[in-house]
């Protein structure tokens, strides 16, 4: 189930966009206490307009943040397992996080901290390899990022052992302590973020040919490699900050976009952030209410399980849809 | 026969003597909890090893954490007690002719027998009696409160975590007057912000520790903003560790209770 | 006017040296590059084409130093298809083709795009293969589609490298047809020294790294012919007969 042409193209995207309706409108409804939406007083409505509402909400943007950045990096690191993580990039964002938990610093820190290793994480990355046109350089410059930030967070974990707790929650991502204000940052830069993807989108296509060809077509490799990667890393970065390490997310919702809408990067960009919004919101849903106990589960399991089932799925099923190498 | 019974008598009294005469010389306090009754029965000299993060004895040596204490530490300073919070925090093979003691006592009352039990161990029973008539001298003077207010403890901010009914916590709030609303049989339970604010404690007690190194107000969270609750925050130090200053928090907490009660929340 | 001017080129990849004293190309020429394997041919297609960064001496491309162009420049004036072409995901055909008019249009697609492409592709013989997947195409249909894709690039000279490489003969032919009408400047690395007799004006002979023969291919002798490729052959009918 190939779409080619435009008009199956819009149709597809209307529906996912019914399908994001109605998983938010889910996400709001189902909880860890029933609420009867006809029928609320006012603490009631207070979990539901200050809670679950922003919540559903940065799940969907930061679900979507990470399947973009998984769609261009995978193209950037002509990589099928490239994503935030194998760039390393999200590791050394988690470890900027681990430090400003292990320190005391309030939560109003912890994106900040995010941010700033996750940035000098893709410096690293970028310091490391800038003679060579190599992309499995790249790769390998990461995963050896992602080694070292995880010893140190694994460093931290073992001495401040009191703050364990907190800190391998974290790691395992998951969205509390939401508000409006992390919502409307969230939708900021992602679409900020999108607009800027979506106008290189042209040059990500061109760039999925060989290096010779492409170059040849009239793009300048080096510059669009550093620049979508540093790009989709930093947005790695800011996910991150926001909600931990969700892992899966931007690793395959770019295959399965690919399965369904084809190979142009300007319909990819945007079934791949609806996917990615839409896989985030369930399984938040599902960390919220599936434990009987009304405890949350943390995210990335979830992510990691529906995403791997899935993933799974597409292998043995589709192979041929999702990647050509 | 009535000799031979008369043998054994005599042996057992004289074991019973030999081993109530026996008092321990080098502790190891693995257990952080524990200390501050060895330091009140004026027993510091005694204690020769420590965890990292206790630091009432200035003579015993760090032995790395409760969590993961060193055992050659341990072994070179040659204790003959060692006390755990749990049997299992230590390879007891490794010690045999030591003795392991448990101390994790989660109620007031099971912190004055401990009280009692480690005074034994070094004849310090006079101490022990004025130590716990004070201690209980303490709980006399709590005021009775006409409505019991319903109290949540938080432990950590995220994960989302607050004390249940095995906790110290408990029979502090209980000790205070106060209900907790938590009634899960457990020492920590996770549960949802959601519950909790459909609970709506009258008073909300977080803690800032190791445990909670910088939780957010909690009347500055969106779930609790609009709740009208009384918001305490206290030291992990005082709440969640079993010492006798648990005992100074029962009454801190009374004398928030009564207020509360007094304004009719 | 001189299309590519080359002075005193020396380049230098591992074990191997390429030297070009002079050369100039002029516009329309229609240029076949021969010689055995390792010859050299690949290696002066990318220089040429802007592709080699280290060399001695000068390239010029319409008066201007080749590497002194910006990459998008360079795609209009020229468009290469290098040997071992490919592209990562499974793109249409369609897609493919159109996306080689990226460099006139900064990939913003118009109707026009569309129209040309449509005929570039009937031109090449694709349309039954419009709308499947790149990869799912054998590896002559592949050359075709990335030859299509090249010369959808619209851009003033053509550099190829062996762009007939697993084509049937009768697909070389047409597509051989097809670029005799354009008219454009071409240069092609060729393994058929028949092919280049009968549809490229001038030859040049790679041998070890160095240029044994240049000229009209009137003037091409069967010497020369037996020093590039080490055997012996015949002429026959104006065409070269090696068993």
């Amino acid at each position: 189930m190939k779409l080619n042409n435009r008009i199956s193209f819009n149709f597809l995207l209307i529906n996912l966009f019914i399908l994001c309706g109605i998983s938010i409108f889910i996400g709001v409804v189902e909880g860890s206490v029933f609420i009867n939406l006809l029928d609320m007083n006012s603490t009631q409505k207070s979990i539901i307009l200050l809670y679950r509402l922003p919540r559903t909400l940065e799940a969907l943007f930061i679900g979507a943040s990470l399947g973009l950045s998984g769609s261009v990096l995978q193209i950037v690191l002509k990589n099928p397992l490239a994503d935030g993580f194998t760039t390393g990039v999200a590791s050394s964002a988690a470890f900027g996080a681990v430090l400003t938990i292990c320190f005391g610093f309030s939560y109003f820190f912890i994106p900040i901290s995010a941010v700033i290793f996750g940035v000098l994480g893709i410096f690293a990355v970028i310091f490391a390899t800038k003679d060579t046109k190599d992309y499995t350089t790249l790769i390998l410059a990461g995963i050896v990022l992602n080694i070292i930030a995880t010893s140190f967070i694994g460093f931290f974990k073992y001495f401040f052992e009191e703050s364990i707790g907190g800190i391998v929650f974290w790691l395992m991502g998951g969205f509390y302590n939401v508000s409006y204000q992390k919502v409307f940052v969230v939708l900021t830069v992602f679409v900020i973020f999108l607009s800027v993807f979506f106008r290189l989108s042209a040059v990500l296509d061109v760039f999925t040919f060989d290096t010779l060809t492409s170059s040849s077509m009239g793009i300048n490799i080096s510059f669009v490699k550093n620049i979508t990667y540093t790009l989709s890393a930093v947005l790695v970065a800011v996910s991150v900050s926001f909600s931990g390490i969700i892992p899966f997310v931007g690793l395959i919702v770019p295959h399965i976009s690919r399965a369904v809408c084809g190979y142009r990067s300007k319909q990819n960009l945007i079934v791949s952030s609806l996917f990615g919004g839409i896989l985030a919101v369930w399984a938040d849903i599902l960390s919220r209410t599936l434990m009987p106990t009304s405890e949350e589960l943390p995210i990335g399991i979830l992510t990691s399980i529906i995403g791997g089932l899935f993933f799974f799925y597409l292998l043995v099923k589709r192979k041929k849809a999702m990647w050509y190498v | 026969m009535r000799l031979m019974r008369l043998a054994v008598v005599f042996l057992i009294i004289v074991l019973c003597f030999f081993n109530i005469s026996y008092a321990f010389d080098r502790v190891v306090i693995l257990a952080p909890d524990s200390s501050d009754i060895f330091l009140k029965l004026g027993l510091e000299s005694k204690v020769v090893g420590i965890t990292r993060h206790v630091h009432l004895f200035k003579n015993a040596k760090r032995v790395g954490t409760h969590l993961k204490p060193n055992i050659e530490i341990i072994k070179s300073l040659k204790p003959d007690l060692i006390v755990v919070k749990r049997k299992k925090d230590i390879d007891v093979r490794m010690f045999g002719n030591t003795k392991i003691y448990t101390y994790n006592p989660q109620t007031l009352d099971g912190i004055l027998e401990q009280i009692e039990n480690i005074s034994k161990m070094f004849k310090k029973d006079r101490d022990a009696e004025k130590l716990i008539s004070k201690l209980k001298q303490k709980l006399q003077l709590l005021k009775p409160l006409k409505k019991h207010p319903k109290v949540v403890f938080e432990v950590m901010q995220t994960p989302y975590i607050a004390a249940g009914r095995k906790s110290i916590v408990n029979d502090i709030i209980k000790k205070a007057g106060g209900i907790n609303i938590i009634n899960s049989n457990r020492y920590f339970v996770r549960i949802s912000n959601e519950k909790i604010a459909l609970l709506k404690p009258d008073v909300y007690v977080y803690e800032v520790g190791p445990m909670n190194k910088n939780p957010s107000a909690p009347n500055t969270r969106a779930l609790f903003k609009n709740l009208k609750m009384k918001i305490i925050k206290v030291d992990e130090s005082k709440f969640l560790r079993s010492s006798t200053v648990s005992f100074d928090s029962v009454v801190y907490l009374n004398k928030i209770f009564k207020e509360v009660s007094k304004n009719g929340r | 006017m001189c299309s590519i001017r080359i002075d005193n080129l020396f380049i230098k990849r591992g074990n191997f040296k390429l030297k070009c004293e002079h050369l100039f190309i002029n516009k329309g020429e229609k240029v076949a590059v021969l010689g055995e394997n390792g010859s050299g041919k690949t290696t002066f297609l990318l220089a040429v084409s802007g592709n080699v960064e280290n060399f001695e001496g000068k390239i010029e491309l319409f008066d201007k130093a080749i590497l002194s162009y910006k990459e998008k420049e360079r795609a209009k004036l020229i468009s290469f298809l290098p040997q071992f072409g490919d592209i990562l995901f499974n793109n249409t055909v369609f897609d493919v083709v159109l996306l080689g008019r990226y460099g006139q249009n900064n990939g913003i697609f118009r109707k026009d795009d569309f129209n040309k492409t449509e005929k570039m592709l009937s031109d090449f013989d694709l349309m039954k293969f419009k709308n499947r997947g790149f990869h799912e195409l054998s590896g002559g249909e592949k050359r075709r589609v990335f030859l299509a894709k090249t010369m959808n690039q619209e851009a003033v000279i053509d550099i190829l490298d062996e762009p007939f490489a697993n084509m049937d003969i009768k697909y070389s032919l047409y597509m051989l047809e097809i670029m005799q009408k354009m008219k454009k400047t071409t240069i092609a690395s060729l393994h058929d020294i028949n092919i280049a007799m009968v549809f490229f004006d001038r030859l040049i002979v790679f041998k070890k790294g160095e240029i044994i023969f240049d000229g009209p291919k009137s003037s091409i002798t069967k010497e020369v012919v037996d020093e590039a490729y080490e055997v012996s052959c015949r002429i026959l009918d104006n065409r070269f007969m090696f068993f």
